[in-house]
């Protein structure tokens, strides 16, 4: 026997023994799975039924909404506008539960893990790699985007951003609510001409120091911001669009790094360190240390403006070669207890109404996921005569930069690699 | 006399342990089964069911057999120690001077406490609005003209050195070790401040000579619990440090939620080495005390 298979058979019995204190301890500790409800049927058969009967069943019951809730805007629109709305047309009661997307996943999967059928969660609130987690390891219900009349009404199925989530298939196991696109923002008062690309931002950079940096990866807008690099320094930025290849990133690092090293000096603190998230560059912006900052939402601006926060000269800006935008969706987990429900509280959040209300600063002020084009002359004319504040760029110019996700894998891998090559170089 | 007092203390030291047993069953479930559990996670091969990828059992510590790995574990020990020492010299004179000087103001026993009762993370919070370079102490001294810019205001909050970090720790734990030493300080000093004086020892040598020496397996203890949780802490290193200060409860926060759920083992890994560090430190300071006890010294 090499040194290797003894290690090999070492570690095997060091597992059985640890898995059997293990459950040892879980039964001293009452921690068994006593509450295992296998009598339950797979709620998949929904899928099958047609809308009314899917209305009719969903009549008088109740609906767990599991978001993310950091947004006092969001919370406000769903608990104030979507809430009273189902309780009056269908009867429905909304109850928002407020949690980390990772953390309902991973509550999710220790559910799976453990073999629960009836969990507790009716609709989630997902998009990018916890999809492609949650899809993988099949905690997701189905395909449910066939049976919703206003997906097929409305939405365009076609489209690369509902077909594609941060570059993994959808394939119908969720429904996109919205999209938001990065822009950057600045102070009209400081500067008169924006950069239009990350060569002219670099420029301006180095004639400005200390007034620009970015939040640090893993943060997700930092994160973003240098996909921006790599977007416009790739020579073949579609091929990320694809199936992951380390090497197609490795070759294209290389200059993305060597770009962050040229501008760091130049940044804020000397590029010593970085905000650690986006309200801390926010922070940053309002007290006039820097004059820029950015944001995965073009409304989030105006937003912060109307609440006094920013500047009134604030201005929005995207590259000319286009920013980065996602789209974010609803879907539905394996054991949802009440998937009857679920359907309509997410056909509802695709209606045009409760689309244009989001749009509206009022509330959460963000871009719809229908096809403009599908949408009836009435509600047109409603959608253009909503006012996105004053810092939000016009639906044309933010539709001609659109640039799509490139896929959870090299999104991590970029993020962990900045750490190595430039936040300790 | 003395015989007596101790065999009473013995007896009630054993009917505690009784009144201990529900604390010591949840110990037992919750502290040794997270801890096996935590191996069991560090040690697996694979995550998720379909698995998300295939390693080897060691695949995680091998991740970490790096020099960068090693560097942050060498700054976030070195900072947890510094903390404690600095905040056990500290609290140590802060409970000298409280016992000699005042002990009949309360209301400065009151303010002194006060940081206990506030969380890490809003005493982290606090502090990088106050010392940030467009926080409040620069804006008072730009106003008050000291300096002409806001940038002109000496970097503490994301500095290269961790002060930040460390002020931020000693403004909570001082008070902590205030705490649990000021009560025996107030006895030894009643006790045997009268002996000393009458064998003609000053206050500072009463100090050093003799309160100091019955004090040390406490004052200890306590700057190991400081160093313990100065070492896991997340909240005020993630808040306060440079982005490459390098301290491993952030390491170890974004392994396990910023990139992917299988490199979950990594995170786990990394916070084992870290009770690892104290682990051994505890066993050290435990056998350090069993000596010192064994040389006849204790506290009562």
């Amino acid at each position: 026997m090499t040194v290797k298979e003894v290690v090999n058979k070492v570690m095997i019995k060091i597992k059985q023994i640890l898995i059997v204190v293990m459950v040892f301890i879980f039964i001293i500790s009452g921690c068994s799975n006593s509450s295992l409800d296998v009598s339950q049927k797979s709620n998949k058969s929904v899928l099958n039924k047609d809308w009314k009967r899917i209305t009719a069943q969903a009549s008088g019951t109740k609906v767990n909404f599991f978001m993310w809730g950091g947004d006092e805007g969001i919370n406000q629109y769903i608990d104030e506008w979507v809430a009273p709305f189902l309780k009056k047309q269908y009867n429905i009661d909304v109850k928002r539960y407020p949690m980390d997307t990772k953390e309902f996943i991973n509550k999710l999967m220790a559910e799976k893990r453990a073999g629960k059928k009836s969990g507790e969660m009716d609709v989630l609130w997902i998009n990018g790699e916890n999809f492609k987690t949650a899809k993988e390891q099949n905690l997701l219900m189905g395909p449910i985007t066939k049976v919703l009349p206003n997906f097929n009404q409305y939405v365009n199925a076609d489209k690369a951003d509902t077909k594609y989530d941060f570059g993994f298939p959808t394939d119908g196991y969720e429904a996109p609510w919205g999209k938001v696109q990065f822009v950057f923002a600045y102070d009209s008062n400081k500067i008169t001409q924006p950069p239009k690309s990350m060569d002219e931002l670099m420029d301006w950079v180095k004639k400005n120091p200390g007034k620009f940096t970015y939040p640090a990866p893993p943060d997700f807008t930092g994160s973003a911001f240098i996909r921006h690099v790599l977007h416009e320094k790739s020579k073949n930025y579609n091929a990320y669009l694809n199936k992951y290849d380390e090497s197609l990133m490795k070759n294209d690092a290389k200059q993305v790094w060597a770009i962050l090293n040229e501008m760091k000096p130049y940044l804020w603190r000397d590029g010593k360190s970085y905000p650690q998230s986006l309200s801390q560059l926010e922070q940053l912006y309002v007290n006039g240390e820097v004059w820029m900052t950015m944001g995965y939402d073009e409304a989030n601006a105006s937003n912060l403006m109307k609440k006094g926060e920013f500047p009134a000269s604030t201005k929005t800006f995207v590259l000319d070669k286009g920013t980065l935008s996602n789209t974010h969706f609803l879907a539905i987990p394996y054991n949802a207890p009440n998937p009857a429900g679920a359907l309509v509280l997410i056909n509802f959040l695709l209606s045009p109404s409760a689309q244009l209300e989001k749009m509206d600063l009022k509330y959460w002020g963000e871009n719809t996921s229908l096809s403009v084009d599908r949408l009836s002359e009435k509600n047109k004319k409603t959608m253009d005569a909503i006012d996105r504040g004053p810092a939000t760029l016009s639906q044309e110019v933010l539709a001609n930069h659109r640039i799509p996700e490139i896929g959870a894998e090299y999104v991590q891998w970029l993020e962990r690699g900045w750490m190595d090559n430039v936040a300790n170089r | 006399m003395l015989r007596i007092a101790k065999n009473t203390f013995q007896m009630k030291k054993y009917k505690g342990l009784l009144g201990l047993l529900p604390a010591l069953l949840f110990m037992v479930c919750f502290f040794i089964g997270g801890t096996l559990q935590s191996l069991y996670i560090s040690f697996s091969s694979q995550t998720g069911n379909p698995p998300l990828s295939h390693h080897d059992s060691f695949w995680a510590y091998k991740e970490l057999a790096n020099s960068s790995f090693a560097h942050s574990l060498g700054v976030t020990t070195g900072i947890a120690l510094l903390t404690a020492l600095l905040a056990g010299m500290i609290g140590l004179f802060s409970a000298l001077f409280l016992a000699v000087r005042t002990y009949r103001w309360k209301w400065l026993h009151i303010l002194l406490q006060l940081p206990m009762g506030i969380p890490h993370l809003f005493a982290a919070y606090i502090l990088m609005q106050v010392f940030m370079q467009s926080g409040w102490y620069s804006r008072i001294a730009f106003h008050l003209g000291i300096i002409d810019s806001l940038e002109n205001f000496p970097i503490i909050i994301h500095d290269d050195w961790g002060v930040g970090v460390i002020l931020a720790y000693l403004w909570k734990e001082v008070p902590f070790i205030v705490l649990l030493i000021y009560p025996f300080i107030l006895k030894l000093l009643s006790d045997q401040k009268e002996t000393s004086a009458s064998l003609g020892a000053s206050l500072t040598q009463t100090v050093l000579w003799v309160i100091v020496p019955i004090l040390l397996p406490i004052w200890v203890g306590g700057m190991w619990v400081v160093f313990a949780f100065t070492l896991g802490a997340y909240e005020i290193p993630a808040l306060l440090a440079r982005t490459s200060f390098g301290s491993v409860p952030v390491m170890a926060w974004q392994e396990y939620s910023q990139f992917g759920l299988d490199r979950q083992p990594i995170a786990i890994a990394m916070n084992l080495m870290l009770a690892v560090v104290s682990f051994i430190t505890g066993i050290i300071l435990i056998y350090l005390q069993l000596k010192w006890y064994k040389q006849g010294r204790r506290v009562w």
